[in-house]
């Protein structure tokens, strides 16, 4: 039993070959991970151009919701980034879409959850903080690089400031992309558990009386993770911003 | 490096199981550059969607929707300005209205006044003349009557001074004791 595939609560991560694709040695086979990829885009599209498609002046369900994400998406990065920061603001909404449709679609079973994949959240934090150090050094130079060398701080402790906002800045895409790769592994891995233990519970004779407090568990945990799905998109839309500001303000 | 363990884990066509088959699958490096060029390319074509149709699309509809609010609202203003203005007129009209009427039944009755005025000085003015031509004759009556009155005294004191004396009266000295005693009892 604990060795049946829906039961390891590792496999779900796994990436399997749809269409194989090899060039050589490289693999970029179609696989599930590309196949759910190819979903959030349906799903953005779906929200962001049907919804959208009537112009209506009265918005319905969905273009509300469309207008509703995009007004929320404009006004965090203008609060946080300020107004020049509005040329990201595609980006940012690309970014926000891609790991808010990508979380809430790996919540669904047997699905497969692309921001669980240490390697898709890396990616998408490198291309944040390799926009924020290409984006800073056009725009303001060589000076951008005062932002670790902060002129308002003491002489004497310049050095050590400097420091540590070197390595607060280089550990960004480390944080950035553990933070939501670790958030979606968990809950799927404890939802995957506690899913396990109900299986195993309700196969256990006179121990499936107690299969519905796991189960109950499961239900309570779907409902936190689809928080955590919402909150990690919206904490790594607000970072992005965040960094952006950086690029745009370096001057604190 | 791949293509030597491909045979091993071929059968399953697994990119995860190409390595070692328990690696825990999010570490597995042979999945990364299927995952990697197919998150370029999945995330590139949401960027581009969304950069090029969809938020310019919600853009406009959003400045649409809040220039026709604005516009409805201006328009309701204007509206309701002009509305008070045509109030205001008919207010202003009615105004005039009542005073003009005020001010004809004002000359109205000051002009029938005057008639009224007019006519009663005439009338005034016309029996006093009726009077004053009434006193007048009455007067010329009474002075005929009393120059009549003079001669009846005339002849009837010639007659008693003829019956007295037996002969005809002194006429000059007659007319003055008439004139003397008339003057008398006047």
């Amino acid at each position: 039993m604990a060795a049946g595939e829906g039961i390891n609560p590792i496999s779900q991560f796994e990436v399997r070959d749809i269409v194989p694709i090899h060039f050589g040695n490289l693999n970029l086979s179609y696989t599930n991970s590309a196949l759910f990829m190819t979903v959030v885009f349906l799903l953005s599209a779906g929200l962001m151009l049907l919804g959208t498609a009537n112009h209506a002046l009265v918005p319905g369900r969905l273009q509300s919701a469309a207008e509703m994400t995009y007004e929320f998406t404009a006004n965090m990065v203008r609060q946080t980034a300020g107004r020049e920061a509005m040329r990201f603001f595609p980006f940012v909404f690309a970014i926000f879409m891609f790991v808010l449709f990508s979380n809430i679609l790996g919540l669904i079973p047997y699905t497969f959850a692309i921001t669980a994949q240490i390697v898709v959240t890396a990616c998408l934090a490198i291309l944040v903080n390799g926009l924020v150090v290409v984006y800073g050094i056009r725009r303001h130079g060589l000076s951008w690089f005062r932002l670790f060398w902060p002129s308002s701080v003491n002489i004497a402790l310049r050095p050590v400031i400097s420091l540590i906002e070197i390595i607060s800045f280089l550990s960004r895409p480390i944080s950035l992309s553990v933070r939501l790769f670790a958030n979606m592994l968990a809950g799927h891995i404890t939802l995957q558990v506690f899913g396990a233990f109900v299986a195993g519970l309700a196969a256990a004779g006179i121990f499936a009386v107690l299969a519905p407090l796991p189960f109950v568990m499961t239900i309570i945990l779907s409902a936190f993770e689809l928080l955590v799905a919402f909150l990690q998109a919206y904490v790594f839309a607000i970072l992005t911003c965040v960094y952006l500001n950086d690029a745009i303000h370096p001057g604190h | 490096m791949a293509s030597e363990q491909q045979p091993a884990g071929g059968a399953q066509h697994t990119a995860g199981t190409e390595q070692a088959p328990n690696a825990f699958p999010p570490f597995d490096p042979h999945t990364y550059p299927s995952t990697i060029l197919w998150l370029i390319v999945s995330f590139g074509l949401i960027y581009l969607m969304m950069s090029r149709y969809a938020l310019p699309r919600v853009n406009s509809i959003l400045k649409t929707r809040s220039r026709t609010i604005h516009d409805d609202i201006a328009a309701a203003n204007r509206l309701r300005d002009e509305a008070r203005a045509a109030s205001a007129a008919y207010d202003k009209t009615l105004k005039e209205a009542r005073d003009r009427g005020q001010q004809l039944a004002a000359e109205t009755r000051d002009k029938v006044k005057v008639e009224q005025d007019n006519k009663r000085k005439a009338l005034e003015l016309d029996l006093s003349e009726k009077l004053t031509a009434s006193e007048r004759s009455i007067a010329e009556t009474r002075s005929a009557a009393m120059s009549n009155v003079g001669q009846i005294a005339t002849e009837t004191a010639s007659a008693i001074v003829q019956h007295f004396t037996g002969q005809p009266a002194d006429q000059q000295v007659l007319a003055r004791a008439l004139v003397e005693a008339q003057g008398r009892s006047a």
